[in-house]
């Protein structure tokens, strides 16, 4: 679907035409789907997720902006609904390990792994699956927003709202974390304590 | 020269197609001549296609258009409160006091999508969402109302079960003095089902009396008002949302009843 025929669909939509809106909704569905499922770790929260976003988006047609892509608008509500969740669902306050300017301090700086035998893992899809809830909540999102949505740099600083030297530097710490965690050099119980509140979307 | 650190970071950027050309160039010939550089390609290249997608569920796909609609109609309606007003055929009608809130609010409609709901899980959604209170304000029902002059219409896609009741035209101002013979008591609305087209309800006077069939009911949708006629068949009301009017004096509402 081109730009054009994407905001023609959207103002049909902010009009009241439910078919429009369901065609919004086939073609978004999915990524918003398995973007709240590799969020919040289950397919009930994720349904729930995914109702959530296109009730919001729906109730916001009208102040949708034209020079955004209705993907990256759909992203950022996806992002800001899971992050709401995921505080409720949190009991404990978790040790904040955002620094000031949104980086986070669990990245450990060169640690050994075998990035060789990662590749070769038969199980990898588990294991990376396992991997990606160990991380930050912001270490996750982009992570999910490049590999899984296919979003570009630019895309993603959109949706996040943060500067594209930001996502560059995120995605690559991400997938560093992922390997580490792959590789086992980090505990289980020295990675569940991450970044819990902190995340500026 | 570069470190092999800034190479692998060059390297998470090629496989995500941000680099120049020349850029590009330099990278893949570090990556042929560096085997730790290499691997962490292949690691970085693994990782990134280990994600699958999963398929959305009918059932959610449902439930997200189930909600939109519901949205929609909220919208179309201007509805947050209905109220019931009985009216006489002819020269008064009496003012019922609503029953029920018409809610149409995200925090009320339930968040499972659930698959054992019944047929019409709608209407459940909507009942379960607006619960009648036991009503303190007596109102006048009058039993012996001729129905107002309607004309029927049948609403596609509406309960099976609920037949469709004629629409009234709107009535006039109630009289200031109630009628002899004329019972008073609350009336609650229970909506069944909601259409694209409108909406169904069931309705009932105090103490779970059953209002009469036939008789004339002025329904207000905020400030728009359209009267309907109860069912021969039950205490039946449905009303098309093409035929709601906006009402030319302002109505008051009664108490917002909260829900159960």
């Amino acid at each position: 679907m081109t730009r054009q025929e994407e905001q023609k669909l959207v103002e049909r939509a902010a009009r009241g035409d439910t078919a429009a809106f369901e065609e919004i909704v086939r073609a978004n569905e999915k990524m918003v789907y398995n973007l709240a499922l590799r969020s919040l770790g289950n397919r009930e929260d994720a349904e729930d997720a995914a109702q959530e976003v296109f009730m919001k988006a729906y109730a916001a047609l009208a102040t949708m902006r034209g020079d955004s892509k209705l993907s990256v608008w759909l992203y950022r509500i996806t992002n800001n609904v899971c992050i709401d969740m995921l505080r409720r669902r949190r009991d404990t306050l978790s040790l904040s390990c955002e620094t000031e300017d949104g980086e986070s301090e669990f990245d450990l700086p060169d640690s050994r792994f075998d990035p060789a035998a990662i590749a070769e893992r038969r199980d990898l899809r588990e294991q990376v699956s396992r991997a990606l809830a160990q991380l930050p909540d912001d270490a996750r999102q982009i992570f999910l927003l490049r590999e899984l949505a296919g979003q570009s740099y630019a895309e993603i600083a959109e949706t996040l709202q943060i500067d594209i030297g930001t996502v560059k530097s995120r995605i690559f710490r991400a997938r560093k974390r992922i390997c580490l965690l792959l590789s086992g050099n980090i505990s289980e119980e020295s990675s569940s304590k991450r970044s819990e509140g902190g995340v500026q979307i | 020269m570069k470190s092999c650190e800034e190479y692998q970071e060059l390297i998470g950027m090629m496989l995500d197609g941000e680099l120049q050309e020349a850029d590009r160039a330099a990278v893949e010939a570090h990556i042929a001549a560096c085997d730790d550089c290499r691997a962490m390609y292949e690691a970085f290249s693994a990782i990134g296609g280990a994600l699958e997608l999963e398929e959305v569920s009918d059932t959610c796909h449902a439930a997200i258009m189930k909600r939109v609609e519901i949205a929609v109609k909220a919208k179309r309606t201007q509805g947050t409160l209905i109220r019931l007003r009985h009216c006489m055929a002819a020269a008064a009608c009496l003012v019922v006091a609503v029953g029920t809130v018409f809610a149409l609010s995200n925090t009320l409609l339930p968040r499972r999508n659930d698959a054992s709901a019944p047929a019409g899980g709608d209407a459940r959604m909507m009942t379960e969402s607006v619960a009648y209170s036991a009503a303190e304000k007596p109102v006048t029902v009058a039993q012996d109302a001729a129905p107002c002059e309607a004309e029927f219409d049948a609403v596609p896609g509406a309960s099976a079960a609920a037949p469709m009741a004629p629409m009234a035209p709107p009535c006039p101002e109630p009289a200031p003095e109630e009628s002899a013979g004329v019972t008073t008591g609350w009336v609650s609305v229970r909506v069944t089902a909601v259409t694209d087209r409108g909406f169904s309800a069931q309705v009932t006077a105090s103490g779970d009396a059953a209002v009469a069939p036939g008789s004339a009911l002025e329904i207000v949708v905020d400030d728009a008002t359209v009267c309907a006629v109860v069912a021969e068949t039950g205490s039946e009301v449905t009303v098309l949302f093409s035929r709601i009017e906006p009402a030319e004096k302002p109505v008051v509402y009664a108490e917002e009843i909260k829900a159960a």
